[in-house]
């Protein structure tokens, strides 16, 4: 098996994804670097999010490694996987706001379980974060009282709380009208080039995909592995596989 | 479906067709199926143009890659066509066999898992919301009091009904105050207790635990390195640990008036009722009632919440989770009494 890059955030060695035993994305290989936007793209049912659930521990590889920062990650023992899940902050496609508490609460329940700070500095972060994402004013909220795009933007500051080195974004535009999603890409560049974290985003939004995206990953669903790397412009221009030309340039 | 006999075009004649609903090109659909599995030709020029290219439209291939098959990483030994396979009693029972091997994996690991985090809890290491855990009493203690006082209030009242038509054959009826108490304190109470528990706190549980399922609530958990278990089964737990015992004190209570009721309108007063509970009634009889309430409490909490979070993602699959886990809490209650039964009588413990 490859060994990952030395100065890679995040490297995939030889994954293959599976359900039920039965493959559906194989061979991947791919590097993610520190402070880059990086797309993970492709159809319908490609396994975009099945490749994002494996990145951040909710699944396991049916065989190959994910690495963070050099140290195998999907192997790791319970313990060492926890800590080195605490480096990650994950915006779900729902939300997946804890319905039982208010947006407050949501934010400020990850620094009460791993920080030692005080109700009241939790209570200032928290109001900070929310207010990053325009939320201000609504922590008393709870997530069914607000709207769709302002439960992404409550679910992207509750991913932000423990100052993440990694943020995974599974379609954060999905559901979202143009403007809102616009907003919500500005966002994503703005806590990038503010806050340095890499961010990992899985998205089929074009539009998005161009705005944001330094580097894309296209998994293609005819060949079950990764059909192009690179930044979108490139790839749609001059990429090899004419599937990926296809799909970065809305064609049949 | 006419037969077709040896045409090889088949032709429409529309004169006289007014308006048409979905079922002429589903019609036309089937007919074409069939033309085309025969070799025969559906010429669809005749039809008004709106049916015609509604037609072609369901035909019409998608311009989109083909999504392969996905491979079978650990093939299965195939027997056959897999239409047939699929009707096959010894397939049948073979995928039967192997899910039931999943189900009771996934129930042991999850009996795994409560027991470190009750261990933990216990050492006070747990990571976990106890202040959850009042709202969570609340909802399974005071708010079912009066569905229990109704239910165990007509336990009484039938089991007091029932020894008083035996033992007034035999002139017997003082045993019977002795005979209620001691059932529902020792039987009935915990039992009527942990039914309704099931049908009202196991079922919550399993369609709370279920519905964070499909919102990604727990996945959301997991990422942040909590344990749903911990953070989410726990307290729930602890809730019903709390208030199982209480709740069987309360449906003892209440059995028991229930039987006096009956039992002073049947030839013996409540004085004498009263006398006679208590010289039968001892502590220990109260004790193994109260005891069992302990392990029904877990093994009800149990069965919700594991329930609620084998749960599948969709509403259905939240519906069947509360069901299963109101008749898995009731089946798993009986059998246990009835191992307390035998407990009881072979060690002759209470």
């Amino acid at each position: 098996m490859p060994m990952p890059t030395a100065n890679a955030h995040i490297s995939v060695r030889d994954l293959t994804m599976a359900y039920d035993g039965r493959a559906i994305m194989e061979g991947l290989n791919f590097d993610i670097f520190r402070k880059e936007i990086f797309v993970i793209m492709g159809g319908s049912g490609c396994g975009k999010s099945t490749l994002l659930r494996h990145l951040i521990g909710l699944q396991q590889p049916a065989s190959g490694e994910i690495h963070l920062n050099g140290k195998n990650f999907s192997d790791a023992p319970g313990r060492m996987q926890e800590a080195m899940l605490r480096h990650f902050g994950v915006m779900f496609q729902s939300g997946a706001l804890w319905s039982s508490l208010t947006l407050a609460e949501n934010v400020a329940l990850p620094l009460r379980e791993y920080t030692r700070l005080g109700a009241a500095e939790i209570n200032e972060i928290v109001r900070y974060k929310l207010a990053l994402v325009g939320l201000a004013g609504f922590e008393d909220y709870y997530p069914a009282q607000i709207s769709g795009g302002m439960i992404k933007r409550a679910s992207l500051a509750r991913a932000m709380a423990l100052d993440p080195q990694v943020l995974f974004l599974d379609e954060p535009g999905a559901g979202l009208d143009p403007v809102t999603s616009r907003l919500l890409d500005d966002l994503i560049l703005q806590i990038r080039d503010s806050l340095g974290e890499t961010v990992v985003i899985v998205t089929h939004e074009l539009e998005s995909i161009y705005a944001i995206a330094d580097r894309a990953l296209f998994l293609d669903v005819a060949t079950r592995t990764a059909g192009a790397l690179g930044p979108p412009g490139e790839l749609r221009d001059h990429a090899g596989n004419p599937r990926v030309r296809q799909f970065l340039r809305r064609q049949i | 479906m006419p037969s077709l006999a040896a045409a090889t075009v088949v032709r429409f004649d529309c004169t006289g067709l007014g308006r048409c609903d979905s079922s002429l090109p589903a019609f036309l659909l089937e007919l074409y199926r069939l033309c085309s599995a025969q070799g025969r030709t559906l010429d669809s020029e005749a039809l008004p143009d709106e049916v015609a290219s509604l037609l072609a439209l369901a035909v019409a291939r998608p311009k989109r890659a083909e999504v392969p098959a996905a491979t079978q990483l650990a093939p299965i030994a195939t027997l056959g066509e897999p239409g047939h396979v699929e009707d096959r009693v010894a397939y049948r029972v073979g995928v039967c066999v192997v899910s039931c091997g999943k189900s009771w994996n996934k129930a042991l690991d999850f009996i795994g898992q409560v027991v470190i985090a009750l261990g933990k809890f216990v050492c006070g290491r747990a990571r976990t919301r106890f202040g959850e855990c009042w709202q969570l009493i609340r909802a399974c203690g005071p708010d079912a009091l009066p569905i229990i006082s109704l239910v165990s209030f007509l336990t009484g009242i039938i089991l007091a009904y029932l020894g008083m038509l035996q033992m007034r054959q035999i002139g017997a009826t003082t045993f019977v105050p002795g005979f209620v108490s001691l059932t529902m304190m020792r039987e009935m109470g915990v039992l009527m207790a942990g039914v309704i528990l099931c049908g009202r706190t196991a079922t919550a549980y399993a369609a709370q635990l279920g519905n964070m399922q499909v919102t990604e609530e727990v996945a959301a958990f997991r990422v942040l390195g909590i344990s749903p278990v911990e953070y989410l089964v726990l307290p729930r737990i602890i809730a019903l640990l709390c208030v199982m015992p209480l709740l069987t004190l309360y449906a003892n209570f209440f059995g028991v008036i229930g039987g006096v009721v009956v039992i002073s309108n049947m030839g013996v007063s409540v004085e004498q009722c009263y006398d006679l509970i208590v010289r039968t009634v001892t502590p220990h009889n109260l004790a193994s009632g109260l005891f069992k309430s302990v392990v029904f409490a877990l093994l009800i909490a149990w069965a919700g919440c594991f329930r609620g979070m084998v749960s599948g993602k969709s509403s259905q699959a939240v519906g069947n989770a509360a069901t299963s886990a109101a008749v898995l809490g009731i089946t798993l209650l009986v059998i246990a009494d009835a191992v307390f039964a035998v407990i009881y009588n072979v060690t002759n413990f209470f």
